[in-house]
């Protein structure tokens, strides 16, 4: 029960608030398949050139032209999709769940998120830069397993401050998997495509359990 | 005792209760929320959430106005400036005192 946390006088009250209004934004699993879209548009730009090279025959001018096209298309669509789809979500929240989740107007502190930024960059550039100049006959495999334990990171760090528990599962998805393909004979090309892809497919799915369920609740109105 | 502990004595009573301190700091925390979004993410009651806004809508420190959006009645509650100076002082004085 939330106010359990402000009972107690030591804790910060705006962290505790903050990690409320985060859980509240991620009850409904729209945010799970808002980022898990992301992911897997991630995973087919990335793959696009790799699918060209294994799997069509080359020196063919118009099948370059085709592979350029589909880049720049999906590079534009994941452009476009960055942009509207936190609008798009926050529309199907109002239109369809407002008598379930309630209205909200977030503020946006640029700020915060900046500092957030750099912290992350400052933990994770060094780990980086490590595994292209420790292991430089391996700094793919290096560098994927990073992005993999970046990502691993990030889940990890929502699931410990906004109390979302499927997120430690993300979390710990994403650092098997990172591993696992680290592993592997892949290009770095591939590996992230795949990682992308299975982490994003994931994502999505889940998100779309955990907006069924809440959609099952019986929706309160206000006395 | 140390002034900042003795500053303990003079809180503000109507932020310091629990209820009202979480309602208090959600608010400070997004640009305003409705009704229905505070029930759930404060886990009160209906009934004890009412009766905490109206004493907080008393002393100013936040706003509410009723309308509707298509059919859903909305109950937007918003922070005002004297509930946010109100809160940032709430939070000086039991840092201080901590």
């Amino acid at each position: 029960m939330p106010i359990s946390f402000f009972r107690s006088m030591t804790a910060d009250p705006s962290t505790i608030a903050e990690r409320l209004v985060i859980k509240a934004k991620f009850r409904d699993g729209l945010q799970d398949i808002y980022i898990g879209l992301t992911l897997v548009l991630c995973a087919a730009v990335e793959a696009v050139p790799y699918a060209k090279r294994a799997g069509f025959p080359q020196g063919s001018t118009a099948l370059d032209v085709a592979f350029c096209v589909i880049s720049i298309v999906l590079c534009s669509l994941f452009v476009v999709y960055t942009v509207r789809s936190r609008g798009a979500a926050k529309w199907v929240r109002e239109r369809y769940l407002i008598e379930r989740s309630g209205y909200v107007e977030q503020k946006l502190n640029k700020r915060k998120m900046v500092r957030f930024l750099l912290v992350f960059l400052a933990a994770f550039l060094p780990l980086a830069i490590a595994a292209l100049f420790l292991f430089p006959t391996h700094s793919d495999r290096g560098m994927s397993t990073v992005i993999g334990l970046m990502f691993c990171g990030l889940d990890a760090w929502i699931a410990w401050f906004g109390r979302v528990f499927r997120f430690a599962i993300y979390s710990v998805l994403s650092a098997a998997s990172a591993i696992f393909l680290a592993a592997t004979s892949i290009g770095i090309v591939a590996t992230l495509s795949i990682f992308f892809a299975f982490l994003g497919l994931v994502m999505v799915f889940s998100g779309f359990i955990v907006l069924l369920l809440f959609i099952r609740r019986p929706a309160e109105r206000e006395a | 005792m140390s002034k900042k502990i003795q500053g303990l004595a003079e809180i503000d009573r109507i932020i310091h209760e629990p209820a009202r301190l979480m309602i208090i700091a959600l608010l400070a925390t997004v640009n305003d929320a409705d009704f229905q979004y505070l029930h759930l993410a404060t886990g009160l009651t209906k009934g004890n959430l009412s009766v905490h806004l109206s004493k907080l809508e008393e002393a100013a420190y936040i706003v509410i106005e009723k309308s509707f959006r298509g059919k859903y009645p909305l109950t937007i509650c918003r922070l005002t400036g004297q509930g946010r100076e109100a809160f940032d002082n709430y939070r000086k004085v039991i840092k201080a005192a901590l």
